[in-house]
């Protein structure tokens, strides 16, 4: 499948007369930690448990993004004044209040250019006229060729039946002209949906306000079409460095290489071939 | 497919989204979100800029995705749940009576 770099994934994948592409925003700014997402995306996809477990890891019990884990909400704790918070810890014993909880939901990203798609070879997943990916359950072979395609660690097999199970933003809901049930569940408009370009322009206008406000350390992660998968379909705000929050810094569609390594692999084979048939002729 | 320009043509010709919808073989709800980019189920108030926006119908469109939005629990509709509500908040209102014979 052609790498895309339009903006308009639908029309890349052959949906004529597409409508805009929808995506999501979240603004971890103000997240607060509350995982309603997480609960409304079980609730409406119907995700089984993902085991109950306590990881000792501030309140993140679901520790990444899996098979049964479509939405994930990040806690770190980090030894940084935040605003106002008066948190009463005081690790420097200075009197200080050193320290900020930071938390985000995260997503499956619906990259643009997006190389779970491009290795699938069922055709289980696919870009929808919303340029969302999707994976159809019915149709995934558990081949698991997307797990490591996937720059972000996003997409997973279930251990039980060995096929791939990912957030589908909603596809179901958007059918109907209803938002996401994350979307729809968060309490504080973290998650925000809409068309994505309207979404990067609310986004860049947030950014310069936090600047404005003295929140130095904003920025966005995704939204630039020109990162190396093209831009992402759910895309953030971040309070810190991509990394702090479990993010690649630099994502790279993992097929970007391809046609350039078949390029080079056909003129090895060609040459192999010539060289045989020249010490065949040779030998003569 | 159906994309934004065509939806909004055919609004601004005066249909209405149900109407539109059925032109377009598509569910009314699809049809809104289509045009105004603002899910039909959206219960989130609309920002300024939103509320200006081509297409947006002000006053709530929970109505075209079909689901039913009335209060469950008028009574001409459900006394069975109006009754059930009426007995809980009479329970709470004195002690619990002791089991008989105690």
């Amino acid at each position: 499948m052609a790498l895309t770099t339009t903006g308009q994934p639908a029309a890349s994948a052959g949906w004529e007369d597409h409508p805009p592409r929808m995506g999501f925003f979240t603004d971890t700014s103000i997240c607060i930690g509350c995982k309603a997402c997480e609960v409304a995306c079980k609730e409406w996809n119907q995700v089984p448990d993902d085991g109950l477990n306590f990881t000792g890891m501030s309140f993140d019990n679901t520790v990444g993004l899996g098979a049964d884990t479509w939405r994930h909400v990040a806690f770190i704790e980090q030894r940084k004044p935040f605003g106002g918070q008066e948190s009463g810890m005081d690790h420097e014993g200075t009197g200080g209040t050193d320290l900020r909880w930071l938390m985000a939901s995260d997503v499956c990203k619906h990259c643009t250019d997006a190389a779970c798609l491009d290795v699938c070879p069922t055709g289980a997943l696919f870009r929808t006229e919303f340029s969302t990916v999707v994976v159809q359950s019915d149709v995934c072979n558990g081949c698991g060729y997307c797990v490591p395609a996937c720059p972000y660690g996003v997409i997973d097999q279930r251990k039980d039946d060995g096929r791939v199970w990912k957030c589908t933003l909603c596809y179901d809901r958007l059918q109907e002209g209803m938002e996401p049930a994350c979307a729809k569940a968060c309490p504080t408009n973290s998650i925000q949906f809409g068309p994505l370009d309207e979404l990067r322009e609310r986004a860049d206008r947030r950014v310069d306000q936090l600047h404005g406000s003295g929140v130095t350390d904003a920025r966005l992660y995704g939204h630039d079409p020109s990162d190396g998968v093209g831009g992402t379909g759910a895309f953030f705000l971040l309070l810190d460095e991509p990394e702090v929050y479990g993010l690649p810094p630099d994502p790279v569609v993992t097929t970007r290489d391809l046609s350039s390594m078949y390029r080079r692999a056909a003129l090895a084979a060609a040459g192999v071939v010539a060289g045989v048939v020249l010490s065949v002729l040779g030998g003569r | 497919m159906v994309s934004r320009h065509e939806v909004l043509q055919r609004w601004r010709q005066g249909g209405d989204y149900a109407s539109v919808g059925r032109q377009l073989g598509i569910p009314a709800g699809r049809a809104y979100m289509i045009a105004t980019g603002i899910p039909a189920d959206g219960s989130d108030s609309l920002a300024p800029e939103e509320q200006d926006r081509e297409g947006v119908q002000l006053g709530g469109t929970q109505a075209l995705l079909g689901v039913p939005h009335e209060n469950p629990n008028r009574p001409e509709e459900n006394p069975e749940v109006l009754a059930w509500v009426r007995g809980r908040a009479r329970g709470d209102l004195g002690p619990p009576t002791p089991p008989a014979g105690e």
